[in-house]
Formats: C-alpha cells, structure tokens, sequence
C-alpha cells in the first residue's frame, strides 16, 4: 500500500495504491487523517491503482469521510476498478459518498 | 483429484496476510479469474479475522485450518477453528442504508464476504466450527455474489 498526493488548485488529488487490507489500514489511515489536519479538506481518492480493498480498508474511507465531514470539506472517491468499485456498491458507499469513473470527472 | 491447498496457521491477525497470498498464488496457477481470487481473499480475510478476534475465549494458541481447492469451476474453502460455536451466516446483516454519521464502525466484513460468494455454509461438529465457502472460478465483477439479494 502506498500514498501519494498532488494538489490541483483547492483539491488534493490522493492516489492510493497496492491493498487496502487489515494488513495495512492502519498506516492508511494514519497518512490519510494526517493530510486532513495538514489543510486538505477537499479530496479526490485516486482509487485507480487500489488492487484490493476489505471491510478493514473501508473502515478506513468511513474515518476519513467522517473526518473531513467535520471540516466542512469534500470526499469524492475516483476510478475504482471493477472488484474494488463493486465492493463500494455493496457496501452501500454510492449513497454517502460521490464515486466517479475519472480524477478529472470527479474534480 | 483436484489438487488441494492447506494451510494452518496461528489464531494471530498478522498470519492472515501470509495466508491470503499463499491463496492467490495457488488460484493464479490454477486460472482462476481475478474477480473469484478477489472474493476469495476477502472470504478468507473477513471470515479469519472474525476468528481470531472473537472466537476464543482464552489467551491460548489455536490453529486455524485453511483448505482450498479448484473443481467443477467452483472455487471451494474449508475454514475449521476450534472456537466457541459461532455461525456467522446467522448474524444480521448491517443496514448499509444508514446515514454516514448513524453508521457503526465495523459489521461489514461477514456481509461484503457473503455477497461475493457464491454459497456458504456452516457446520458445528466435534467441537469444531467449519464453514465451507463456494465461490464461482470463472465469475467476473457484474456476475459475483450469487447470494446478491439472498440472505439465506
């Protein structure tokens, strides 16, 4: 799992790469509530280099979306492959959170 | 005889890891489709996890036994524990309707694993919980989870 970020104006664009597993969330999450309480209240999840994702990385999305949720900020989750955007959709994550095919769609 | 894969390891979070790549490894070589090794490594993912933390209730080391295997185009897991009796098919699925803010931390993993196999299936014997999970090798994104919309 690795965590990259750019910005582009207001948004920081977040690529997340590898697996997000109970092996690794808790790194993830660290990194990713880090950014938020740096200043980066608008996101976009590059999820497209996600290879893997399970209830534990989940855990994580939930944490981060609450959390910039209590910033006033903006969560949009971008490219999900198939596997891993099926499991957002089971997971019931389209009602709660804005998924998009592309980064620049979800910009 | 469809070559089998065992495995058991400790009741430790940190051996799961270990396991799901051993796994991956052997359906790879075997031509499984990416989205069945997918459900596959969630299956063992979230239903070991559940294992390991909820289903002693001593400090003692327990081995969990993993066997897999290829046949008929089905994807079959045998997961055997010697836990407190536990049937995870009978808990309730959580309400993924709910709010962000009304959502409990946690209950997703049994649910996310049922819906992308195909069937699962639990037994207690010996003192043993077993829970057989069959999943589709040839099944793709749109045709996982033969359970979508069947909670039974």
């Amino acid at each position: 799992m690795q965590i990259s970020s750019t910005k582009r104006d207001d948004t920081t664009i977040v690529n997340i790469d590898g697996r997000l597993d109970s092996g690794t969330a808790a790194a993830a999450e660290k990194q990713l509530l880090d950014l938020v309480a740096g200043g980066a209240h608008r996101l976009v999840l590059n999820c497209a280099g996600l290879e893997y994702v399970s209830s534990a990385g989940l855990r994580v999305l939930l944490a981060l979306a609450k959390r910039v949720g209590g910033v006033q900020g903006r969560l949009a989750l971008a490219a999900p492959a198939a596997q891993v955007r099926e499991i957002f959709d089971i997971a019931g994550f389209a009602d709660i959170l804005p998924v998009f095919a592309t980064v620049e769609a979800a910009l | 005889m469809p070559e089998e894969f065992r495995l058991a390891i400790d009741n430790e979070l940190l051996e799961i890891s270990r396991l799901c790549a051993e796994c991956e490894e052997f359906l790879e070589r075997r031509g499984v489709a990416p989205a069945a090794i997918y459900a596959a490594n969630l299956a063992l993912e979230e239903m070991i996890t559940n294992i390991v933390k909820y289903g002693y209730d001593d400090m003692a080391r327990h081995k969990i036994q993993t066997a897999l295997r290829v046949d008929g185009g089905m994807v079959t897991i045998v997961l055997e524990d010697d836990g407190h009796a536990f049937d995870p098919l009978a808990a309730p699925p959580p309400d993924v309707r709910q709010p962000l803010e009304n959502r409990p931390i946690g209950g997703l993993g049994i649910h996310l694993a049922r819906k992308m196999a195909e069937s699962m299936e639990y037994r207690r014997a010996q003192d043993r919980n077993i829970l057989t999970i069959n999943i589709r090798a040839n099944q793709s994104p749109a045709s996982a989870g033969g359970s979508h919309g069947n909670e039974n």
